[in-house]
């Protein structure tokens, strides 16, 4: 029988092909993988679910991108165990500074490597 | 042989991908590239402008990555620019190759560019000298001192009709030139209420003369993010608003309003006072899709161009009128951002993964507890 997951991640992109590789990263290291594919979805999925980590892609297409679903997850009172990992292409300052303002718990460069990936999981989800 | 996994997503990508082994095989190529290259999996590689790029990697004569662009005309009928990048796999000694379709990227690229040059070459140089010969005509018969017949004054009129269709000519050339360094489509993220800070910023000298008050409605943090190009938004609204301003019979009251309409943001900038002459309308309608005729020598350029990248970014222009007394300009932008950059942000993520997906398998198989 297979080990227990020992954590719940949500990643959240519109690109299939990144969350399938996220969740080839981390399913392996007993690491259970939700998806959403926007912005808006995120927050029903992470109300419901309740994933110690949301990694979150900043540009999503919809009404709400990946800094505007991070800044409501984090103002919200009732999920202030949630670690939010901003996962984008941008990597200039000031989408570094807009990604703090957002409250984000750290920030992924894309293209990242699967072992930066799955070693900053594991540090965020160290219960405190 | 490739990671069954990488392979589906490798497959699912837009730009063409293909492993080249060190023998000149053609381990795995994606669809795109057996659509854009005479090429088959398990055969040799017979694609001459890439075989000698690789041989000469191996020579030692080019290292990798290698960067060159191409213009493919075996398989593909339009759209054959390519960007093309050679890399060493990070395992053994084959070679991967990446292809991406550029010819959209180019295309807007030189349109602007050439705009600019044809502007300058085919229209302004012409003008000028049509102008300094008018000039000279003019001068000639004020020197032979011929009177009457309407003549002098026909020719007067002709000369200023040209300088300010040269002036004009000559702002469309800056625009294109102060434009040609920045992408048309651009996926700046903006937040609305920083966008209308600039653009209200932008009318500062109209603001401090009295000319216009501006009043703003819906503009707070709520509304969606939109992503496109800032500066061309800024000019786009604070453009429409001095043209407008010094058309008026009076001083211009602006609201401007933002509201969300499903995926889209709704931008608009409403004149509710001041009177608008018919023939101000009559020379905006044309330029902006409107119905009406009319000539376009005082509008200038700006506006279809500004209409164009906005279209590009998947959003609309419209304008509306009621009466001829009332205009209002709608700008309309899909919230979220655009979809193109995905395959290119989808490829570099696939590439990094290859380069450390043995070690993270390794490193697995060997802490089963983690």
């Amino acid at each position: 029988m297979d080990a227990p997951f020992r954590l719940r991640v949500l990643v959240v992109d519109d690109q299939p092909e990144l969350r399938k590789l996220v969740r080839l990263t981390l399913e392996s290291s007993r690491i259970q993988v939700l998806e959403a594919d926007t912005g808006i979805s995120s927050l029903d999925a992470v109300r419901q679910l309740k994933p110690r980590i949301v990694l979150m892609d900043v540009m999503m297409p919809g009404s709400m991108d990946g800094l505007q679903a991070c800044k409501m997850i984090k103002d919200d009172l009732r999920l202030s165990d949630t670690k939010v990992i901003i996962m984008t292409a941008r990597g200039q300052q000031v989408d570094i500074k807009e990604a703090k303002a957002a409250g984000a718990d750290y920030y992924l460069r894309k293209p990242f490597s699967p072992l930066e990936l799955l070693d900053t999981v594991n540090r965020l989800g160290q219960v405190q | 042989m490739i990671n069954r996994n990488m392979q589906l997503l490798f497959d699912g990508l837009t730009d063409a991908f293909l492993i080249v082994a060190a023998t000149g095989e053609v381990s795995y190529a994606n669809p795109m590239a057996l659509k854009a290259l005479p090429i088959t999996i398990g055969e040799h590689l017979t694609v001459e402008w890439l075989q000698s790029q690789i041989s000469a990697i191996q020579r030692g004569y080019l290292k990798p990555p290698l960067t060159f662009e191409i213009e493919l005309l075996e398989k593909i009928e339009s759209n054959n620019q390519f960007k093309v990048v050679v890399l060493s796999s990070p395992a053994g000694n084959d070679f991967m190759v990446v292809l991406r379709n550029i010819n959209d990227e180019s295309i807007y690229r030189n349109v602007v560019n050439n705009l600019a040059e044809i502007v300058h070459l085919e229209l302004v140089e012409p003008m000028n000298h049509f102008l300094v010969s008018v000039k000279e005509s003019l001068a000639k018969f004020d020197k032979l001192g011929i009177p009457g017949l309407g003549l002098h004054e026909s020719i007067a009129r002709m000369s200023e009709e040209g300088n300010s269709l040269a002036v004009l000519l000559e702002q469309v050339a800056t625009f294109a030139t102060v434009f040609s360094s920045t992408p048309l489509v651009d996926d700046s993220r903006i937040l609305v209420p920083a966008l209308i800070s600039d653009v209200v910023f932008a009318t500062k000298t109209l603001l401090v003369g009295g000319r216009i008050t501006i009043s703003l409605s819906g503009i707070n943090d709520s509304l969606p993010v939109i992503y496109g190009n800032r500066r061309l938004l800024v000019q786009a609204l604070s453009g429409y608003m001095h043209y407008l301003a010094e058309r008026l019979d009076g001083d211009a009251k602006f609201l401007i309003s933002a509201q969300t309409k499903g995926n889209f943001i709704s931008l608009s900038i409403a004149n509710y006072d001041g009177v608008i002459p018919a023939s101000t309308l009559e020379d905006m309608l044309p330029m902006l899709g409107g119905k009406h005729p009319g000539n376009f020598d005082h509008l200038g350029l700006s506006l279809p161009i500004i209409k164009r990248v906005i279209e590009l970014n998947g959003g609309a222009v419209n304008i509306e009128e009621r009466g001829g007394v009332f205009v209002k300009i709608n700008i309309e932008l899909p919230v979220g951002a655009p979809s193109c950059e995905t395959q290119e942000t989808a490829m570099a993520q696939a590439l990094r993964y290859a380069e450390d997906f043995n070690t993270l398998t390794q490193r697995q198989a060997n802490s089963p507890s983690q």
